[in-house]
């Protein structure tokens, strides 16, 4: 049932590639996933349609008028529904967040996502108000050098614990094993050992990461928050 | 496929969500409008896909040379006949040449 939008008005901040790392961690844990690819590289689809056994149903993101009976209709079939939106500030974006549970807003630890981000949080916040329902949203970090942190990265993360923007505390590494999943259409759970270099700490940092938001989910519910 | 334990937990707690009466359109149309004002002010305007052009189709015989017929017939028919222009809301000419293409004649 719950919504989980990869939302960014900046495209190449990872959405996809987060939104297919939590829909194949969460179908490998046995969960049933609707992935809905508002992405114009369907990249997602593109993964699911090549790939042998994806384990998530997938469809493409509707007109922007059938949007939210998409997503309704989802939500009513699988456990988790995916929003994979494209990375610049259209109209599905804004329509997709008023039925979504969580919001996770991905950006790479530089000032101009960080600026861009700044858009969807507001834009989050000021529909929240509008509709007078809590709409939960998390920022996460990717592509982060999982050996030290930079100093913009510190430097934006300090900033939003000041204007309390709640971040993911999980960030996603730089790791070749990501995009190993779309060299071998493989997710990172059935790739092997030895075909990619890091996969051991890849998986670690991936299913930390599908943890947290599932964990983030059963928390929002427990506070009345997220249905 | 086989399950792998992430240690997600026992995800039985998250269930498919219940089908929901649909809104009346009045309250939905609000709604929509709502979150597209929110999303207009804060500049996500651009739209998913082109708009759908409004504009009459092309006329396919556009630039043949035109001829008038002068047609005489039983009230009743001429009448069945302007009746169906009408619901079509196409020109008399437009009207024969759909059901010549129905009957696959001509």
């Amino acid at each position: 049932m719950p919504v989980i939008s990869f939302a960014s008005p900046k495209g190449g901040v990872g959405k996809s590639t987060s939104a297919l790392l939590l829909a194949t961690g969460l179908t490998a844990a046995g969960a049933s996933v609707t992935v809905i690819d508002g992405d114009p590289n369907r990249t997602v689809e593109g993964w699911a349609t090549s790939a042998a056994e994806p384990g998530f149903r997938w469809a493409r993101l509707p007109s922007d008028d059938d949007i939210i009976d998409a997503i309704e209709a989802a939500s009513e079939a699988t456990q988790f529904v995916i929003v994979d939106l494209e990375g610049t500030a259209n109209l599905a974006m804004a329509r997709a967040i008023s039925r979504t549970d969580l919001v996770v807003i991905p950006l790479q630890a530089s000032p101009v996502d960080a600026r861009q981000a700044s858009r969807a949080i507001k834009m989050v916040m000021a529909q929240a108000k509008e509709l007078r329902r809590e709409i939960p949203f998390r920022m996460l970090f990717t592509r982060v050098n999982p050996a030290i942190a930079t100093r913009d990265e510190k430097e934006i993360r300090s900033q939003f614990i000041e204007a309390n923007i709640p971040a993911l505390k999980t960030a996603l590494n730089e790791r070749a094993a990501f995009r190993a999943m779309f060299t071998h259409y493989r997710s990172l759970w059935d790739l092997e050992d030895d075909s990619v270099n890091g996969l051991t700490k890849a998986k670690a940092n991936a299913t930390e990461f599908v943890r947290e938001v599932t964990q983030t989910i059963r928390d929002l519910r427990a506070a009345g928050q997220g249905e | 496929m086989t399950k792998i334990d992430l240690g997600l937990g026992d995800l039985s707690d998250i269930v498919p969500a219940s089908p929901m009466p649909a809104k009346p359109r009045v309250e939905a149309r609000g709604e929509r409008a709502v979150v597209d004002a929110v999303g207009r002010d804060h500049g996500f305007t651009k739209p998913s896909q082109p708009p759908p052009k409004l504009g009459r189709r092309k006329n396919p015989h556009a630039g043949e040379p035109m001829h008038q017929v002068s047609m005489k017939g039983p009230a009743s028919v001429m009448s069945r006949f302007i009746d169906l222009c009408d619901r079509e809301g196409a020109p008399y000419w437009q009207v024969i040449e759909s059901l010549m293409d129905k009957a696959d004649v001509g």
